[in-house]
């Protein structure tokens, strides 16, 4: 097995054990559990950085679908680390490991496809295209994670269930709200910035803005959602259970465009081979 | 030396208030140093209001329980036969067993209630300071210290509520996380109310208003919570800036209703909302809990999560229970050492331990040719040592073994010194150095364990 490929599965490994001892964690109500799946997805991560590099030190404009993929997995789990250092809720741990490995697991499906990125403005039109877009869907994915849990944690402090065990442990709905907020706040102007850059993008390297692609079409239907949300919150004072639930389906419905559309109409950053 | 540890106590299950007022300890602070005397070597007295305990230890076969008893009544200036009807008593493992129960407060009138702990602990540092506790009275206070810390950390028998007023701080919690920066209002003046507002205050709430009828009686209380007192027909224009709404009017009809509350939310711009309603009947409009970012308990909802969290500790204190017996049975094994010859035993059995694992390392740096001879002299030689170094100290506890009541302390001294019970020692080990550790106990390993 090559070194490549023995990081790949490492990283696998790391983060399926994290999937699986965060669960535990949190469900069975395990601090061990816990203290393990920090560890061992903090060295999936390591390693994770080390592929990625790996990856970026070759030639990217013609890097495989898998490393989309895994580099999407990669962001969930930085932008999950970096909110913890803001707002300390650990309980996200328990949507983004498990969605970091799903993700990661799913690269493997696509190693095979290679997806070309166009000559002209590559490195620009890649790192700021990709880089935002990836960073408010991490921001998003979190929010999602909020999102669920704070719908979760209302219905039954509404219907008055017993607060014990799993619930016990949950983040306060305040704190949960908090991080939608800062989902919206970043996330909107960061998910603009990456489809502004792949509208100018496609102008200057193919001569035209727009060009009716349902993947084009729905992102920006996913765009207006997203505007929508951000109005809702900042300008009409939206908090709690409403932004929450826009925030879950905004979130199913970038990851769902993503990979249903890619995968039905092939296109130039398509996941299918569009040959 | 053998010594029996006795327990000899009442508490709200065996005696009535009357009587737990009539052998009261806790106006008599000298209790333990006067017990201390004939059969009694070392002695430690608890009293509080739901339990009054001694627990002594004196020479085996000796009639603690009635020196006890009867110096305990003398004290309290009652009769010894009314004494001896309400107490119970337990010895030695019992009596371990007993304290490590009250410790984790699973003996306690609401099961997980932390006061006793730092009771016990008072009641320890003035057997301390008075001399009343020594070698077996240490080592099981600070044995039952690090079982009430384990039964804490290893269970949830203190992780949720058991009265109105705290359950609903605890859900206050779980709206808005921390209270600090959130401000509540007192709606009326009901005692459980003002309790429930206290607790808030406790839990760091930056404001408190209080809206009354009478509002010389909001001003009364506003002065006690350092809030600000207004008049009940002004409670609305006060509301948009409040977190938190604890009412309990005398009202017989509602004073909060539900499309008041939309328009203060809408003022607020739908931040949350927290009321308890403590009245009956209700002050608040059932329906104001279906408003979105507001949420409403009355009193029977604030009550059924009291119930369920009352059932859930003693579902926990039965997990609690396993680890008491656990520790039970490692504090008898510490007791039975206390005889001369397991120490004895266990100091070779360690010295010759050490020069085997010294001489294999050896023997490996040596290499496989080292010549036979050579191998048994170095083996000799090791096991010699080992011997001959613990000889001294064997010497001099068989010699403190021929003094009355002297061989105890220095058997423990021994056996703490070369680490003959491989035990991680709590920091806090030595309170009567420490005073303030005590609070702290955290199990870890201390490098300067010693006592004198």
């Amino acid at each position: 097995m090559a070194f490549f490929d023995l990081m790949h599965w490492i990283v696998f490994v790391c983060y399926l054990a994290g999937t699986i001892s965060v669960i535990a964690g949190f469900v069975g109500q395990k601090p061990s559990a816990l203290r393990f799946c920090a560890l061992i997805t903090g060295l999936g991560l390591f390693v994770h950085t080390l592929d990625l590099g790996v990856w970026l030190s070759g030639d990217f404009k013609s890097a495989p679908a898998a490393f989309y993929m895994s580099l999407l997995s990669w962001v969930v789990l930085v932008v999950f680390a970096t909110l913890w250092r803001l707002v300390r809720v650990s309980f996200l741990g328990l949507a983004a490991t498990p969605l970091a490995f799903l993700l990661f697991s799913a690269s493997f499906a696509f190693s095979g496809l290679t997806v070309a990125v166009p000559k002209q403005y590559a490195t620009f039109f890649w790192i700021v295209h990709i880089g935002s877009l990836y960073i408010s869907m991490g921001l998003l994915a979190m929010a999602f994670g909020a999102g669920l849990a704070f719908q979760y944690m209302e219905q039954a402090i509404k219907s008055k269930a017993k607060l014990s065990g799993f619930t016990h442990q949950m983040p306060s709905l305040n704190t949960l709200d908090g991080v939608n907020r800062l989902a919206s706040l970043l996330g909107f102007p960061l998910y603009t910035m990456g489809l502004l850059s792949g509208f100018v993008w496609s102008a200057m390297a193919r001569k035209i803005v727009f060009t009716g692609h349902p993947r084009e079409i729905l992102a920006l239907a996913a765009w207006l959602l997203f505007a929508f949300l951000f109005h809702q919150r900042f300008v009409q004072g939206w908090q709690g259970k409403k932004p929450a639930r826009l925030a879950i389906w905004l979130f199913v419905f970038i990851v769902g465009s993503m990979l249903a559309v890619n995968w039905l109409f092939p296109m130039h950053h398509s996941l299918v081979d569009p040959t | 030396m053998k010594h029996d540890i006795h327990l000899i106590g009442l508490n709200h299950k065996t005696a009535a208030v009357e009587i737990r007022e009539r052998f009261a300890l806790s106006d008599k602070p000298d209790f333990a140093r006067t017990l201390v005397d004939g059969p009694v070597s070392e002695a430690m007295a608890l009293s509080t209001c739901n339990r009054v305990e001694i627990l002594a230890v004196g020479q085996e076969g000796t009639d603690i329980v009635g020196h006890v008893l009867a110096h305990w009544a003398g004290v309290c200036g009652q009769p010894v036969d009314d004494l001896r009807s309400a107490v119970y008593t337990h010895t030695n493992l019992g009596a371990v067993r007993h304290i490590f129960t009250v410790a984790s407060s699973l003996d306690s009138m609401v099961v997980g209630e932390p006061q006793i702990l730092g009771q016990l602990k008072d009641a320890y540092r003035a057997a301390l300071a008075q001399g009343t506790a020594r070698v077996i009275v240490n080592r099981l206070l600070h044995k039952a210290f690090f079982v009430a810390k384990r039964v804490r950390s290893e269970t949830e028998i203190a992780s949720s509520a058991v009265s109105i007023s705290y359950a609903a701080v605890e859900l206050a919690k779980k709206i808005f996380g921390e209270l600090s920066g959130m401000r509540a209002m007192l709606v009326g003046a009901g005692e459980m109310a003002e309790l429930a507002a206290q607790n808030l205050l406790n839990a760091g709430i930056a404001h408190i208003t209080v809206a009354n009828r009478t509002l010389a009686r909001a001003q009364e209380l506003a002065t006690r919570f350092k809030g600000t007192p207004i008049a009940i027909e002004e409670m609305y224009d006060h509301l948009p800036d409040t977190d938190i709404i604890i009412s309990s009017t005398g009202s017989p009809t509602a004073v909060i209703r539900a499309k008041d509350v939309r328009e203060v939310l809408r003022k607020r711009r739908n931040r949350s909302m927290f009321f308890i309603d403590i009245a009956v009947p209700r002050d608040i409009d059932p329906d104001v809990n279906q408003l979105d970012n507001v949420y409403l308990y009355d009193i029977d909802d604030l009550k059924e999560v009291v119930e369920e969290n009352m059932a859930q500790r003693q579902g926990e204190a039965t997990r609690a229970l396993t680890i008491v017996d656990a520790e039970t049975s490692g504090f008898a094994l510490w007791l039975a050492s206390l005889d001369l010859h397991p120490t004895i035993r266990d100091l070779m059995a360690q010295g010759e331990d050490l020069a085997r694992r010294e001489l294999a390392k050896t023997l490996r740096r040596l290499g496989p040719d080292t010549d036979e001879r050579v191998v048994r002299c170095i083996e000799t030689l090791a096991l010699s040592v080992a011997q001959k170094l613990y000889h001294e100290p064997i010497c001099f506890l068989k010699r403190r073994a021929q003094e009355e009541g002297g061989a105890e302390h220095f058997i423990d001294l021994s056996r703490r010194m070369f680490n003959l019970d491989s035990e991680r020692v709590p920091p806090d080990a030595h309170a009567d150095r420490k005073p303030k550790s005590i609070d702290d106990d955290n199990g870890a390993c201390a490098s300067d364990e010693t006592e004198d």
